[in-house]
């Protein structure tokens, strides 16, 4: 549907084989999830017929995928397809898988009977198996993400099982990382399918090579995807943490197998899809050589000083997981004739599975009787529980490489392929490498002497005196199974070699010629493991005289304080910044308020002011108009005056002389009186034009103060704006709408009407 | 593509209107009988929509012009098969939400103002998907934004006052910036109808004041940035069924509303001559990754899930700008995934609050076990939202990704990582604090509390089924739908 291309026909065989065996765990949790509220043995019962069915279904695919790729596909499920391929590679991870869950399900049935949650981890361990067997016989990139996310989810639930501080926090490290990684490869995955517009296993490899696309991010892309759930330095720091905080019998599953999730998808993106370009695979190859060189020798390091024993086994499969990729890294490196470096890895893949599970199961027994593991606080468990102690020495003779045992095979093809890719490069750097990876070996076997010596040597320390040393029968078989596994490994190396190995490379495009009759039992490499082991006997005296193994490196030296702290504050910075913006934003929107708001109230102001300068001017008037009546009445009463006057000298012409001085005194009088009116008006005129003169003063006066409230205003909303800035700067809240009043609202809205109209005209001109 | 005469569309909106005086006089005889004639007005309309299944599906429309205001200027009902994608939805998710809402508001203090508040709202809501042209829609529209107001401040505490007024003010401002942009549309196009080709051709400043203010208008609704600023108030204080609602299908009228911007009103080759997409690529990338940065630090657990919505909101609005059909698939699709996960989340939380009370992310240790139907369903939504396979999200982001690839925008890919990244840190510490936030020894008597409801679990769980259902199923309905409208956006949304 998205991408039709996708379904190109691999030339395959068709069988529902592999549906039903990654189907068989999923319906098996299910199934165990309502026995477990029946009893507990039903329940146990169902956990291990569901194991020994996924064993069943895988190993029912051998005789297919001897004569070549199975293949089903799902078609537009999740609009993408479901597709599941297996060649022989996938079906020797499927099948050690498989084998090897079912041990550890067996074990954890006696395991888990001291511990809460029993119906939960039984089913999350199922969930998980399902998970697994589903990444490595997935067909195509999508489906394969399908199936590494949900693992990365359901063994989150695995870890987290004690549910103790440190189990949640150790889950939450290494969830929140797989997840990171799951989208780093699902970014590559998307940049595949549309350079190749295709991401099936089977069809990229012949398609690669005409692909629009840049190899190189596709691959850093998706090895950094993988190389998180391989426990690859420098993404690695979720392994220590996670390992030991789970069951035991988890953890062995964790660290035997689910990293390996990692290594095979590292494996398929090295070894096939990306083989065929030269340039790429061998520059990509370079890197992952001294990726694995770094990681093997960072993890048997820090494992020299640990002292918990699950913690030194954690940091043990980190340094394992070194050789590994370093063993695909010089595959890659060599190109067609680095066939050297992939079967080593395989061979080591396998290796590990046993002698990392069966070394976890062991100490995960001790665990059910002492509840105690840190080796300071341990000893002398050798006179208790001598069989557990033989395993324990097969399994370190194992992961030493000591000859006769599985390790010393994959470490002798690993020491081959790192060998010549020194010798084809020429380079110095690759010799010095060498001699890393010689040490590593010596390492190895001192963290393990100083497990060993921990756990099983000196005096038993008197509070695990009184406990009962009583194992069930089914836990010994289960570690003899793994103990019997690696002596056959060792001492009969062809067989896995002509059985698993080399079939298993048959789908890359390899030369697989000399690995036939490989024989590991010459002198040069029994000479290497001397010296390893010479070597081992040097040191391991060195260090306990230095003791170095008491040596606590201190938290600032540590990968996490180092690169991931400053990561975290980075996004931790990232989300105040948003944060921060956000609510500045809020407050933007508030200020914009208030700032409505002002100018409003600026508007009314003024509009006070101009009644108030109506007001008064219209008072000055009136009084101007009082003061000129008042003159024209004063002059009517003047001529009243003169005109009596002449009445009177009409009726008084006799007393002529004397009426005539009064007459002239009255008239003086009253000249007198009409220049007294005559001042007074002019003073009036003179008050109501100084009146008017005041007020207009006044007028002014209030501009003034005016002018100066909006001067205040200003300021006033700066300070605001300046005291918020700097609120933002220290503290950081979301403030919600204080004091906006439905004036504001209405006012905010003329606003906007207005100022959409102003755009309206000022756009459309 | 022809187009169908039929009353149905105006039927299907106009129909809960009238419900709503139905039930606005039901109240007064009995509650059941309110209760009752509001879960059938929404079976009813979303038997309807589906009735027109059979003709969207034959790739006609169906259309219905009530009456004309002026020339040109009409009431006009069309249906195509992007506003059918979007009618179903709504209705569907109504109908659950309403379900559910029986329980849940039973002996709220004002149900008789609620029930027909949400029916005039589905009105309201299915009238912008079923208009014929940009003035119906925009009288929906309002119609819509306004009675929502009152969903909002339900509670009538300050805070849902506060966040409702705001609320108001910015949908009025929007709604103002939405009618400016219709109005200048009308002018330069002479008519605002849709399904009747482009209806701005030429490149003017008045043409891209229009295209700044249907940004601004359905920007709003849609939770863009800036303007997103109302739906973390809004949307946590309103009652959790209407939460649902909002978060879930209201946003979504927005980005309808720019869809057929995009398509019926400037068309791509106008856009990708000018470049104004890249304002809306722009913003809603900074969508995308404060939502989700906001949404980890927030407290209480509806507001994260309220920030969250504005991140997926950018999801959706970035995938409008890439012009394939993948693109745009996934981004009609992840309306559909965006409303199923939504609607989940908000009503689980909502059963949370209803039982316990617990509003914090914090308080929420242990609830897993007491509540486990409704944390399951949680817990699978919360997975389809970080975009885990087989989820629906995961296809949504799969095929914006591939699509925004293809049209060789590798950092929105980036951008949509990050973000499920983001999603990935806070939405996975509340489903680990649920189930594993406490040992079994340390949790109180599991019996004081009890899952939710019936009728409650039943609208939650079939929603956080159809997470999977949708994202899992080789071709079911919504993937389906998302092609045929994003093929028939392409082709000129005509």
């Amino acid at each position: 549907m998205f991408f039709a291309a996708a379904f190109e026909k691999a030339a395959a065989v068709a069988s529902l084989l592999l549906p039903a065996a990654v189907a068989v765990p999923f319906a098996g949790a299910l199934l165990t999830l309502f026995a477990g509220r029946y009893s507990e043995k039903l329940r146990n019962f169902c956990a291990v017929s569901t194991a020994l069915l996924a064993v069943a279904a895988v190993a029912a695919m051998h005789p297919l995928v001897t004569s070549g790729p199975v293949r089903y596909v799902l078609a537009e499920v999740m609009q993408t397809g479901l597709v599941f391929h297996a060649d022989y590679f996938s079906f020797v991870f499927a099948l050690l898988m498989a084998v090897i869950w079912l041990l550890a399900t067996v074990h954890a049935t006696a395991y888990m009977a001291g511990e809460h949650a029993r119906t939960r981890f039984f089913v999350f361990l199922l969930l998980s198996l399902g998970s697994c067997l589903g990444v490595v016989l997935a067909g195509d990139l999508i489906s394969l993400f399908l199936f590494f996310e949900m693992l990365t989810l359901f063994s989150y639930v695995l870890v987290i099982h004690e549910q103790t501080t440190e189990a949640m926090n150790a889950g939450a490290v290494m969830l929140y990382l797989s997840i990171a990684g799951g989208l780093s490869m699902l970014f590559g995955i998307f940049l595949l399918l549309t350079g190749c517009g295709t991401v099936d296993l089977a069809v990229l490899p012949g398609r690669i090579a005409g692909c629009a696309l840049n190899p190189y991010p596709v691959l850093a892309l998706l090895v950094g995807g993988f190389g998180v759930k391989a426990g690859m330095i420098p993404l690695h720091i979720w392994l220590p943490k996670a390992h030991p905080v789970a069951p035991s019998p988890a953890s062995a599953l964790l660290s035997g197998l689910m990293i390996k999730i990692g290594a095979y998808g590292i494996f398929r993106v090295m070894g096939m899809l990306f083989l065929p370009l030269a340039g790429p695979a061998a520059g990509m190859g370079r890197i992952i050589i001294w990726i694995g060189i770094v990681t093997m020798f960072g993890g048997a390091l820090m494992a020299l000083l640990s002292t918990g024993a699950k913690k030194i086994l954690a940091y043990s499969s980190v340094s394992q997981m070194g050789y590994i990729l370093m063993g695909i890294g010089a595959a890659a490196y060599l190109g067609p004739g680095g066939v050297m470096g992939f079967a080593g890895a395989l061979y080591h893949i396998i290796n590990h599975a046993f002698f990392k599970t069966g070394l976890f199961l062991i100490v995960g027994s001790i665990y059910m009787i002492t509840r105690e593991l840190d080796i300071e606080k341990t000893g002398g468990l050798a006179g208790k529980l001598p069989l557990v102690a033989a395993c324990f020495l097969i399994a370190f003779a194992g992961i030493g490489g000591i000859p006769g045992f599985n390790g010393y095979v994959s470490k002798t093809i690993l020491h081959h392929a790192i060998v010549e890719t020194a010798e084809h490069s020429r380079l110095p750097s690759f010799v010095l490498a060498e001699k890393i990876f010689v040490l590593t070996g010596a390492l190895t076997l001192c963290y393990f002497a100083k497990l060993f010596s921990g756990l099983f040597l000196g005096e038993l320390p008197r509070p695990l005196a009184a406990k009962n040393y009583r194992l069930p029968k089914r836990v010994y078989a289960v570690l003899f199974v793994f103990a019997a596994a690696i002596l056959a490994i060792g001492l009969f190396p062809s067989f896995l070699l002509e059985k698993a190995v080399i079939p298993g490379l048959a789908g890359f495009s390899l030369d697989a010629g000399h690995l036939h009759g490989l024989n590991v039992w010459n002198f040069g490499d029994l000479r290497e493991s001397l010296i390893i082991l010479s070597l081992a006997a040097v040191i391991y005296p060195a260090l306990l005289r230095l003791r170095f193994f008491a040596f606590r490196p201190p938290y600032r030296l540590s990968l996490e304080y180092l690169l991931y702290r400053p990561v975290m504050m980075l996004l931790n910075a990232f989300f105040r910044f948003c944060t921060l913006l956000d609510g500045l934003l809020n407050r933007l929107y508030l200020q914009s308020g208030r700032l409505s708001t002002a100018v409003c109230n600026l508007a009314a102001l003024f509009d006070a002011s101009l009644n108030e300068a109506y007001e008064r001017t219209g008072g000055a008037a009136r009084k101007l108009t009082e003061g000129t009546f008042y003159f024209d009445e004063s002059l009517n009463k003047a001529s009243e005056k003169a005109s009596a006057a002449a009445r009177d000298l009409d009726g008084l012409s006799g007393d002529f002389d004397e009426s005539l001085n009064r007459v002239s005194e009255k008239v003086s009088s009253t000249a007198r009186g009409l220049v007294r009116h005559l001042v007074w008006l002019d003073r009036t005129i003179d008050k109501a034009y100084r009146q008017s003169g005041r007020t207009a003063g006044r007028v002014i006066q209030k501009t003034a103060a005016f002018d100066n409230s909006l001067n205040e205003v200003y300021t006033a909303s700066g300070g605001k704006s300046q005291s918020l800035f700097r609120r933002f700067l220290f503290r950081l809240s979301c403030e919600n709408i204080k004091k906006i009043t439905f004036d504001a609202f209405l006012i905010t809205l003329v606003l906007v009407l207005f100022l959409l109209t102003v755009i309206f005209y000022l756009v459309r001109n | 593509m022809g187009t169908d005469k039929s009353f149905l569309p105006v039927w299907i909106v106009l129909f809960p209107l009238f419900m709503t005086f139905a039930i606005l006089a039901a109240r007064r005889h009995s509650e059941k009988l309110r209760n009752i004639l509001a879960v059938a007005t929404t079976a009813i309309t979303f038997l309807s929509t589906a009735a027109l299944y059979p003709q969207i599906a034959a790739g006609r429309t169906v259309s219905y012009e009530l009456f004309s205001l002026l020339p040109n200027l009409s009431l006009s009902f069309r249906v195509d098969i992007l506003g059918f994608c979007l009618l179903l939805l709504s209705s569907f998710v109504w109908l659950l939400v309403t379900v559910y809402s029986l329980d849940y508001m039973r002996g709220d203090h004002a149900g008789n103002r609620y029930y027909p508040v949400l029916i005039a709202n589905l009105a309201g809501c299915l009238g912008v998907f079923a208009a014929g042209d940009f003035f119906t829609l925009f009288l929906f529209f309002e119609l819509m934004s306004i009675i929502s107001y009152v969903l909002v401040i339900h509670e009538e505490t300050p805070e849902a006052l506060q966040a409702g007024f705001k609320y108001l003010i910015m949908t009025i401002i929007g709604g103002l910036a939405l009618f400016f942009g219709i109005l200048i549309t009308f002018e330069l196009g002479g008519s605002v109808n849709f399904g009747k080709g482009l209806l701005i051709t030429e490149n003017s400043s008045l043409a891209l004041a229009a295209f700044i203010a249907y940004l601004v208008g359905f920007g709003m609704k849609a939770g863009m940035f800036p303007l997103h600023v109302w739906l973390p108030d809004a949307h946590p204080v309103a009652p959790s069924p209407a939460s649902a609602l909002l978060s879930g299908i209201m946003l979504k009228t927005g980005a309808y509303g720019l869809l057929r911007v995009i398509f019926n009103v400037y068309g791509i080759q106008f856009l990708q001559n000018t470049g104004w997409t890249a304002i809306l690529a722009v913003l809603a990338v900074i969508t995308i990754l404060l939502g989700s940065a906001v949404a980890l630090t927030q407290e209480d657990l509806k507001r994260r899930l309220a920030y969250s919505s504005i991140g997926q909101m950018g999801y959706i609005l970035l995938g409008m700008t890439i012009f394939n059909t993948r693109a745009l698939t996934g981004d009609v699709f992840h309306i559909f995934s965006h409303a199923f996960m939504k609607s989940t989340l908000f009503l689980a939380a909502g059963a949370i609050i209803l039982k316990t009370g617990k509003r914090k992310v914090e308080e929420l240790a242990g609830i897993g076990r007491q509540m486990p139907f409704t944390m399951a369903a949680f817990t699978l939504a919360a997975i389809a939202m970080i975009g885990i396979p087989p989820f629906n999200g995961f296809l949504s982001k799969l095929a914006i990704s591939i699509g925004a690839l293809d049209a060789g925008r590798p950092y929105y890919v980036i951008v949509l990582l990050l973000s499920s990244l983001l999603n990935a840190l806070y939405y996975l510490p509340i489903v680990i604090a649920a189930f594993f936030g406490l040992k079994e020894e340390q949790e109180g008597d599991p019996a004081k509390v009890a899952d939710a409801p019936f009728k409650m679990l039943v609208p939650i769980v079939f929603l956080a089924v159809t997470t999977l259902v949708f994202g899992f199923l080789p071709s079911n309905l919504p993937i389906d739908l998302s092609r045929v409208a994003a093929e028939f956006l392409l082709a000129g949304g005509n």
